[in-house]
């Protein structure tokens, strides 16, 4: 995605400004003063902003010098995106990427959360990338104000805030503290951010990730599969019948909730019940090469 | 996919195969949760075995680029597939973000934007 808005940067160019459209008289001004500061060393704004956000989503340690461990490449003299995602990772935080849209940046900051972008401060053919933390905003005099550099308060006009942060396709990331969905979280996406943490076997940040989303989407089954699929790489399978179970309750048409829920099922020698929930799986999705044939999978395994 | 060629790799990859990200599932039985995501989201498979291989040449270009290769390792490991994918066109192409100061830059084009 990178890559393309790489591409995509001249083109933007004659594209309106975001935040020519915002209405300015319905946001009230906003600076999140707590906000820790770290004023960086020399090209470590990566490590900084990063420390910035991971410190409000409550990881006390956080601090550059041990993320520049993480997230610094000497060579390049920075930091790259992936990286910034990563390491928050290995804080067991769910890293969220914003839609790229300044309101979205605006909702965030409404909801608390200080937002990391990436700005091109120089020109597109040019760039000079830099990541800051942007805190506040103040519709009246049109100027955000960010953690930036060396600068524990810069404030900057909308337009120079935008060109520069245009010039990186809108690049913007959030982390939320434990508990918590990001105020403009999107279903799909908060879940495939937990689902990545989870892969990665942090089982107790992806728990609390997935606890959050059943929060705020009470009516999707991902979570209950995700918290299933936890317990079951733990083996403990009574405990993911009961989240699969729920999934099948909250989203009877999908054959994932029973095709796992077979599964669990089978790993407690249930074997009649098991089979059961597999062929309702295959009946849900005959054609799917996993659900499909549900039956002969559980059979054939010990 | 091919499970053999899978196994190979994997065995080919030497310590790599202990690494959680790239490990495949301890229980491969039931679907994941990203594959539950992923299929919401597109209905795509996703090639496992190029992605192992991504993660190789990844975190080679980071050792490379000067990262010490027990700290690339780990790099990678927190990774997404989609994120060792971009990395995967080259560090050199992607922002780095790094800028300290850029006074006389700034000032240029704060000049040329009022």
């Amino acid at each position: 995605m990178a890559v393309f808005s790489f591409l995509l940067l001249s083109a933007c160019t004659s594209m309106p400004m975001q935040h020519e459209q915002l209405e300015l008289s319905d946001y009230q001004a906003i600076e999140l003063r707590d906000t820790p500061f770290f004023p960086q060393d020399e090209y470590q704004c990566g490590p900084a902003a990063l420390a910035t956000v991971l410190q409000v989503s409550g990881v006390s340690s956080a601090d550059p010098d041990g993320l520049r461990e993480q997230i610094y490449i000497p060579d390049r003299r920075g930091s790259l995106q992936a990286e910034l995602l990563a390491a928050s990772r290995r804080a067991d935080r769910i890293p969220y990427v914003l839609e790229p849209q300044f309101d979205a940046l605006l909702t965030e900051l409404y909801a608390g959360n200080p937002v990391l972008v990436l700005q091109n401060l120089a020109l597109a053919r040019w760039p000079q990338w830099h990541y800051a933390v942007v805190i506040g905003f103040n519709p009246e005099s049109g100027t955000v104000i960010l953690r930036s550099g060396t600068n524990e308060r810069e404030e900057l006009s909308l337009r120079y805030f935008e060109y520069t942060w245009r010039l990186s396709d809108y690049w913007a990331m959030v982390v939320a503290p434990e508990g918590i969905t990001p105020a403009t979280a999107e279903p799909l996406r908060y879940f495939a951010a937990v689902a990545a943490v989870e892969q990665q076997e942090r089982w107790q940040a992806a728990k609390k990730g997935y606890t959050a989303a059943a929060i705020t989407w009470p009516h999707d089954a991902t979570s209950a599969m995700g918290l299933g699929n936890i317990a079951y790489q733990q083996q403990q399978f009574a405990l993911a019948e009961e989240h699969y179970y729920r999934a099948t309750e909250l989203e009877p048409e999908q054959p994932a909730a029973f095709f796992n829920l077979a599964w669990a099922l089978w790993r407690q020698n249930k074997q009649a019940e098991a089979l059961l929930a597999a062929e309702y799986a295959q009946g849900l999705a005959p054609e799917h090469p996993l659900y499909g044939d549900a039956v002969e999978r559980l059979q054939q395994a010990q | 996919m091919n499970k053999k060629l899978a196994i190979g790799t994997s065995l080919l990859l030497g310590t790599f195969v202990l690494n959680p990200a790239v490990m495949p599932l301890a229980h491969a039985d039931i679907v994941s949760t990203q594959q539950i995501v992923a299929e919401k989201q597109s209905g795509l498979d996703r090639m496992q075995l190029a992605e192992q291989l991504q993660r190789v040449d990844v975190q080679e270009q980071l050792v490379r680029y000067g990262v010490n290769p027990v700290e690339a390792i780990a790099r990678v490991n927190a990774m997404t597939d989609a994120e060792v994918q971009q990395l995967t066109a080259g560090i050199e192409e992607l922002p780095a973000g790094s800028a300290a100061t850029v006074i006389l830059l700034v000032l240029v084009i704060w000049l040329l934007l009022r």
